[in-house]
């Protein structure tokens, strides 16, 4: 069943890939990616639940975290430069 | 106990991959972040809670990066809808009205 | 007091990231938090009082509209309807602290068809973008009712009592 989720996970990944390539505007690439990392902490979180594994728990607390800065930088660039 | 941690796992998947699909296909930069905030932070919360209920040991960095998507999550989106509104050549509909635009011209809004 | 209090929830993030309980673990992360709080020393929230009965509250409340908002995103996805009319409507909060506007503001988005764009201070106003404003009162009613929510549950006793006396009726242009 966890295999059905990090399918579910990577269909979701090429959608937002697919919408940060679309754009039109930089908003909605910023939009996209947020999404893009918030569905890398959750496949994170599915490979550890297949695996057993605890190693990589921290990557997705470090992830989580960098994805929300990167986010914060790009809408300050986006309403400075115009998007 | 191991099959409610995977069902609540599939479960918050589905709620992301609705995200993705709404992201895609809803109309304006606004309607996208409705989808990209709100589904993907239950999502990450049930998937979460799914993986902290499946591990021995380890539970805590489990919670907490579901934590900081509660916080973040939000706030990401109101720093991005912020930029989308002041900056220039962003594509904002709104039919019924927008008193932040009335406020930035100078008009008082109706509060 | 808030010194405290952000100290210990530092040292508590740092405990989760190693997920051990070990002495030297809490004194190096003591170390850390300290040196942060000390160093980075701007947080100015206000008044804040915890009551954990109606602190439980609003978190339920957040938690079943957040269910109910990704219910709302997955049926929209499912079944495309025509567009509704979106908009972005002034909501004043009424005597809320810093903090409490932005635990309002965080909350508001995590609830079906709305998501807060802008924030002003003086007065506290938030600018939310709804996705049906046919009904602009219904916009302002839900913001309402999660900022009583949030006041009763951590608002200092000013605030309860502006709680009291202020009423809809700003608003409302009575």
């Amino acid at each position: 069943m966890t295999a059905v989720a990090a399918a579910a996970l990577v269909v979701a990944a090429a959608c937002f890939v697919a919408r940060a390539v679309a754009g039109p505007s930089l908003a909605d690439r910023i939009v996209a990616i947020d999404g893009l990392v918030v569905t890398l902490v959750g496949l994170t979180l599915v490979r550890s639940m297949r695996t057993g594994s605890t190693s990589f728990l921290a990557v997705a607390v470090v992830v989580a975290f960098i994805g929300f800065v990167g986010t914060a930088a790009a809408a300050r660039f986006v309403e400075q430069r115009g998007g | 106990m191991d099959v409610a941690a995977n069902v609540l796992a599939l479960v918050g998947a589905v709620f992301v991959l609705l995200a993705g699909v709404g992201v895609l296909r809803f109309p304006d930069v606004y309607a996208r972040m409705h989808a990209a905030t709100k589904a993907p932070t239950l999502g990450i919360a049930l998937i979460g809670l799914g993986t902290a209920g499946a591990l021995d040991s380890g539970r805590a960095p489990v919670l907490l990066a579901v934590a900081f998507t509660f916080v973040t999550a939000p706030c990401a989106a109101h720093l991005v809808g912020r930029a989308a509104h002041r900056a220039e050549g962003v594509e904002v509909e709104v039919e019924a009205g927008d008193d932040l635009t009335a406020l930035v011209d100078g008009a008082d809004p109706q509060v | 007091m808030t010194q405290v209090v952000r100290t210990a929830m530092l040292v508590g993030i740092w405990l989760a990231l190693w997920s051990d309980l070990s002495t030297a673990n809490l004194l190096s992360g003591l170390a850390v938090a300290v040196a942060v709080v000390v160093l980075f020393d701007t947080w100015r929230p206000g008044t804040v009082v915890v009551r954990p009965w109606h602190a439980l509250r609003f978190g339920l409340h957040v938690a079943v509209r957040l269910v109910g908002a990704s219910l709302v995103v997955a049926r929209t996805v499912i079944t495309p309807r025509d567009r509704i009319r979106t908009g972005i409507v002034a909501v004043p909060l009424l005597g809320c602290s810093d903090a409490l506007t932005t635990l309002v503001a965080d909350a508001i988005s995590l609830t079906p068809g709305t998501l807060t764009i802008e924030v002003r201070r003086e007065p506290p106003t938030l600018f939310v973008h709804a996705l049906d404003v046919r009904d602009v009162d219904q916009v302002r009613a839900d913001v309402r009712r999660l900022e009583v929510l949030a006041v009763r549950a951590f608002g200092s006793r000013e605030a309860l009592a502006g709680l009291a006396v202020d009423d809809t009726r700003s608003w409302r242009g009575a």
